[in-house]
């Protein structure tokens, strides 16, 4: 899957956040209100979505849109 | 076997988002949306674990005052009992004046003890050891939580159950259970100190903001994730062991932890709103109280009749995960 259906698929997720509003380059974390809440969300995501186990320090480790589809790409293919 | 009768004992004093802003300097709402929780109670010192019991079983009796003579087995649920020896359960036995022909047992277990505790009502009434059964549910986490950790204050309330559970006529096609145990994540929610592992010394209780009893931890973003991954499966086993599809469950009652959590796992398992129980606002997580309060509340509203074919699962604590359906 490319970049632009992930990020479709995790707007979903935001029931607040307008669509069109993450790009491959967004912070992640200047989503507004960002919480530990929506560190979960994305967690829980990549579980449902793609089977893939997100740790806490996995999302430490990343900042874009980008750096998460590049994180899951991998695991998937791992 | 069967629920006959439900009761349930929440202590006086409540603790509200409004309290917990003000101590805390956040928003009130924050607190909500984090855990669905809107007022949790605490009990005091000196009604714990066994006096809440004790209420919720003398309520039990108001309700349905012929079963006392009838209680030969006392299944007791939860943490912080009495002593360490002997059993809480019969100091029970005897405050609450059952008969001496009795089975009395102490469950220590959290998240999934009332499913635990089923599974033993189930097992004494198959093997014909007793026939009715006084299951009761107890958890005093405020005990354990220090006055500065807003997550778990947030989080956790006191409670006590009980629950009436009779051999019934016609065997069930389903009462299946499945249990699941992961000791690796004993450390993810646990309370320190507390036991004969590094218990608590002088320097622990020169801390006044210490909890008495040991103090609890939890690693909110490892349950989270454990449950996520564990409960799902765990479900479809559950049904497929009971030889029951989705849609032949009235309703699930899940372990209440969090309300945010729930719904996740409900939109996973693609349980329609309808038949799925996620409400603890006025009650906060209530460890192993929490599936017995759910069904209380359903009763009253009269959202169960009898022959609804229920799906119970409890998760959390050790790790453990257990779950059943019951027919109502």
């Amino acid at each position: 899957m490319d970049i632009q259906e992930f990020i479709k698929l995790l707007e979903n997720e935001f029931e607040d956040l307008p669509k069109g509003t993450l790009k491959p380059e967004t912070n992640y974390r200047d989503i507004p209100n960002w919480s530990s809440m929506h560190a979960l969300i994305i967690i829980a995501f990549a579980d449902a979505q793609f089977n893939v186990e997100l740790t806490a320090s996995d999302l430490r480790n990343t900042n874009t849109i980008q750096d998460l589809y590049n994180v899951i790409q991998s695991k998937m293919q791992s | 076997m069967q629920i006959k009768a439900i009761s349930t004992y929440l202590p006086e004093k409540k603790i509200t988002n409004e309290e917990l802003a003000n101590q805390f300097n956040v928003p009130a709402e924050e607190i909500f949306k984090k855990t669905g929780v809107l007022v949790r109670c605490h009990t005091s010192i000196d009604i714990n674990m066994q006096k809440m019991a004790e209420y919720a079983a003398i309520q039990l009796f108001d309700q349905v005052p012929d079963i006392r003579s009838q209680i030969d087995a006392l299944i007791l649920v939860g943490h912080g009992f009495s002593y360490k020896a002997p059993n809480t359960s019969a100091i029970l036995q005897h405050l609450l004046q059952l008969p001496k022909k009795c089975y009395c047992i102490d469950l220590p277990h959290g998240c999934t003890g009332y499913i635990y505790g089923l599974s033993i009502a189930h097992s004494l009434i198959q093997s014909k050891i007793t026939k009715n059964i006084l299951l009761l549910t107890a958890d005093t986490p405020s005990y354990g939580i220090r006055k500065d950790d807003l997550e778990l204050l947030s989080i956790f309330g006191d409670s006590a159950t009980a629950t009436f559970i009779t051999h019934s006529n016609t065997s069930s096609s389903f009462e299946k259970f499945i249990f699941y145990t992961d000791g690796s994540g004993y450390d993810k929610l646990i309370v320190e100190r507390s036991g004969t592992i590094n218990p608590a010394d002088l320097e622990y209780y020169s801390d006044k903001n210490n909890p008495p009893h040991g103090i609890m931890k939890m690693d909110g973003t490892a349950i989270f994730l454990m449950s996520i991954k564990l409960v799902p499966n765990m479900i479809y086993e559950t049904l497929e062991k009971n030889n029951l599809s989705i849609n032949d469950i009235d309703y699930f009652v899940f372990h209440q932890a969090n309300s945010f959590m729930l719904e996740m796992l409900r939109k996973k398992l693609k349980i329609p709103k309808e038949k799925f129980f996620n409400d603890i606002r006025y009650t906060g997580n209530t460890v192993s109280s929490s599936i017995p309060i759910a069904l209380h509340q359903l009763i009253k509203e009269n959202k169960l009749h009898r022959g609804m074919k229920l799906l119970l699962a409890g998760f959390g604590l050790g790790y453990t995960l257990g779950a059943t359906v019951i027919e109502f």
